[in-house]
């Protein structure tokens, strides 16, 4: 066993850290507050090469392999960036681009990726439904073929970059009768007849992400669009699951990072009693506790990331551990960090409170956690 | 970055199951005395070696640390009560190894038999630098009077390394059990590790040779460096038990029916268990993590060391807590693995650095 991350990787983590301390950071309570996406930070990191980092450079992308994509997305959690920013970041780097990577034709990827890889183009994902979220095969959604097209009718909710999305891969039944494999996968570009999208939701967390549903009336799309082969998208949505629990948890590490930071260095300025609460036991074991969850729960995403970059198939197991564990034990550490830092740890300036209703998507978004336990209770 | 055994150890872990598997057989009921115990320690001992279990951590190529602490674990699944008495009796005495000189190690004549580290004081500091241990210089010897506690192997071990101060030096002190004057009074009635032989020590006026005694420029670092293989003791320890409490809780959740079903097929037994593998693979990849660190001398080696140790010695008492509730009334039987493992894991959590220390050194990093 090796738990050596390489020198260059090190040296990238450091320079992503400054970039978004420069370019993003500084930019993101403004946005926050006023529950907005900020698009200029977003071109930033196309600029910079991190919307397409895992994907060829015959696409505009930075050939990096699945470890050093994860080590990005911690970095940007490390720096500071928001939860919803990264958050938009993944939904549409991996859930969305990727599987246009994965699974699309070569047209669909000359077409789609190297403005979706500059950040010229914003993607989402369409799959969950009003009535469809953790039984993915419930879903109401169809895409009957008529000729060259499929018509689309249904609706999705709960859609990350929705309202602000240039296209949507989106999910459907092509075969409304059968169940997992009557699923396909389609593109839907804004714009297109019968496509639109509803107004961001308000949401706890992830505020400055846009979160709507996506409506379908009779929209009429190519049959080109179809992504894959007819009657795989459950597959597809599988696959790109595991990107959800890896590249959409590193974030969440490097957060966990951040607010250790955050918390020591506040701990050792805040006096009470006549010395700083950096003193207090009570305190310590916050900080060590933290730090505990820390480099438990990065050995996981770790693991899933060096399985990705060995080729190994579907790491079930492996992503329903790790979104477990950072979905559930990362609570109470974030709790701590806020608690920490007090009545201040409350307000919106110190950055605390924003990482704590963040965090409460962990157990929620990509596969609650009750549904990471049905998967690895049915492979034990 | 590699997170898999080599192929060689792979066959380590085989060839270690496959011992494990006869000696099973052979030791059906033989530990009835603290002779027995002592015996297989040697024998253990003996075998263990040859497949490499006890190698250094930091020069152990081709078996990597991670792999002999995953022996460790095996080892630890197997027998907990053995582990232990192989660990503190063997790995963790040789630690004072380095503080030594070569003349010094060949007056101990070290064998099979295991040996016993006596440091912890009913009074003294947590961080064993104020022992209470009185010298007298007598001609060619010292007499030592004082108390230890909790010594584990101390009834039979070939030495007893007691460590106390003397002008105004920290000091190690060597000597048999047989000495006169020294009294070992084993614990009864102990919840902990049924077979493990743990002891309080009491010697008055107890003559201990001039020539064994060591005196370490730096004590700390040498407690550090034992403190560091204790944790490593537990972690293993906890793993061990861990493993065979979710093997047992899975088999009866499988194989035992409720309502017309197994009940694993129950969402509240099926997600209990979910937790229990969850928090295991994340301890047990934490594991090696620290023993990889240790064996590259990385920066954060004990503070690795210390994380790894709460995190798996807590995850052992938490998920045997769970098991149980799954286990139902069967469980409160004397001596029923699960029950024995709820105890076990607070001792593991108390031993070496202790859970509360640990976390404070932590914090101290982390704040610094």
């Amino acid at each position: 066993m090796d738990f050596e991350i390489s020198k260059t990787q090190r040296m990238f983590k450091k320079e992503v850290i400054r970039f978004a301390k420069k370019e993003i950071v500084p930019r993101i309570q403004e946005h926050e507050i006023k529950n907005e996406f900020d698009f200029h930070a977003f071109k930033k990191m196309g600029e910079y090469g991190l919307l397409g980092l895992h994907f060829p450079e015959t696409f505009g992308g930075g050939g990096a392999d699945v470890l050093t994509t994860i080590i990005a997305g911690e970095a940007l959690g490390e720096a500071g960036v928001d939860g919803g920013l990264t958050l938009a970041y993944g939904a549409h780097s991996f859930l969305c681009a990727d599987t246009i990577f994965c699974h699309g034709t070569d047209t669909h990827r000359q077409k789609y990726l190297p403005p979706l890889i500059s950040g010229e183009w914003i993607g989402c994902m369409g799959l969950t439904e009003p009535d469809a979220g953790s039984d993915v095969a419930s879903m109401k959604t169809t895409a009957i073929r008529d000729g060259d097209h499929y018509v689309l009718n249904g609706s999705k909710i709960f859609i990350t970059n929705g309202p602000i999305a240039d296209i949507a891969l989106v999910y459907a039944k092509t075969n409304p009768e059968k169940q997992h494999e009557g699923i396909s996968t389609f593109v839907v570009e804004k714009g297109m007849k019968g496509f639109s999208a509803g107004a961001p939701l308000k949401k706890l967390g992830m505020r400055t992400s846009q979160t709507s549903e996506l409506f379908f009336n009779n929209c009429r799309i190519p049959v080109d669009n179809l992504v894959g082969q007819e009657g795989m998208g459950f597959l597809y949505a599988m696959q790109t699951v595991e990107w959800d629990r890896s590249a959409l948890l590193a974030p969440m590490i490097g957060g966990m990072s951040y607010a250790i930071k955050q918390c020591s260095d506040y701990a050792k300025k805040r006096y009470q009693f006549q010395r700083p609460i950096s003193h207090f036991q009570s305190t310590k074991y916050k900080m060590a506790d933290m730090k505990i969850f820390l480099e438990a729960a990065r050995s996981l995403v770790y693991r899933i990331a060096w399985c990705k970059d060995q080729g190994q198939a579907v790491n079930h197991l492996e992503a329903a551990i790790a979104k477990l564990f950072i979905g559930d034990w990362s609570l109470n550490p974030i709790n701590d960090a806020m608690l920490v830092h007090g009545g201040y740890g409350y307000c919106h300036e110190y950055g605390m409170e924003m990482l704590f209703r963040d965090n409460r998507l962990a157990p929620i978004g990509g596969g609650t956690s009750d549904i990471q336990k049905k998967i690895i209770s049915k492979l034990i | 970055m590699n997170f898999t055994f080599s192929d060689n150890e792979k066959l380590l872990f085989q060839s270690m199951g496959s011992i494990l598997a006869q000696e099973n057989q052979r030791m059906q009921g033989s530990l009835n005395s603290q002779k027995d115990f002592a015996c297989e320690l040697a024998h253990f001992k003996q075998k263990l070696s040859t497949l490499g279990y006890f190698n250094d951590f930091k020069d152990s190529p081709p078996i990597g640390a991670a792999a002999i602490l995953e022996m460790m674990r095996i080892f630890a699944k197997f027998h907990p009560s053995l582990f232990l008495g192989v660990e503190y009796g063997f790995r963790i005495f040789a630690q004072l190894y380095q503080w030594m000189t070569e003349s010094f190690m060949q007056s101990l004549e070290i064998d099979t038999m295991p040996c016993a580290i006596a440091f912890c004081e009913d009074f003294i500091e947590t961080d064993l630098k104020t022992p209470s241990i009185s010298v007298q210089s007598v001609d060619t010897h010292y007499l030592l009077s004082g108390e230890k506690q909790f010594v584990i192997n101390a009834g039979f071990s070939k030495w007893l390394a007691i460590n106390g101060q003397m002008d105004g030096k920290d000091t190690i002190f060597f000597l048999s059990p047989q000495t006169e004057g020294l009294e070992i009074l084993p614990l009864k009635n102990k919840r902990i590790f049924p077979e493990l032989v743990l002891a309080n020590i009491q010697f008055r006026n107890c003559p201990v040779l001039k020539k064994m005694v060591l005196q370490p420029e730096q004590m700390t670092a040498m407690i550090s460096q034992i403190q560091v293989f204790e944790n490593f003791a537990s972690i293993a320890c906890a793993l061990g038990m861990i493993d065979q409490c979710i093997e047992i809780t899975t088999a009866f959740a499988k194989t035992h029916f409720s309502e017309n079903k197994p009940m694993i097929a129950h969402q509240a037994v099926a997600f209990s268990l979910a937790e229990t593998v969850t928090l295991k693979q994340t301890a047990e990849l934490l594991a090696y993590r620290a023993a990889w660190m240790f064996s590259t001398d990385h920066s954060e080696k004990f503070l690795m060391n210390q994380c790894a140790k709460v995190f798996c010695t807590e995850a052992a008492e938490t998920i045997a807590s769970q098991c149980m509730t799954i286990l139902g009334g069967q469980v409160f039987v004397e001596n029923h693995m699960i029950e024995q493992t709820l105890h076990n894991s607070k001792f593991i959590q108390i031993a070496g650095t202790s859970t509360h220390l640990a976390r404070m050194t932590i914090a101290d990093v982390v704040l610094k």
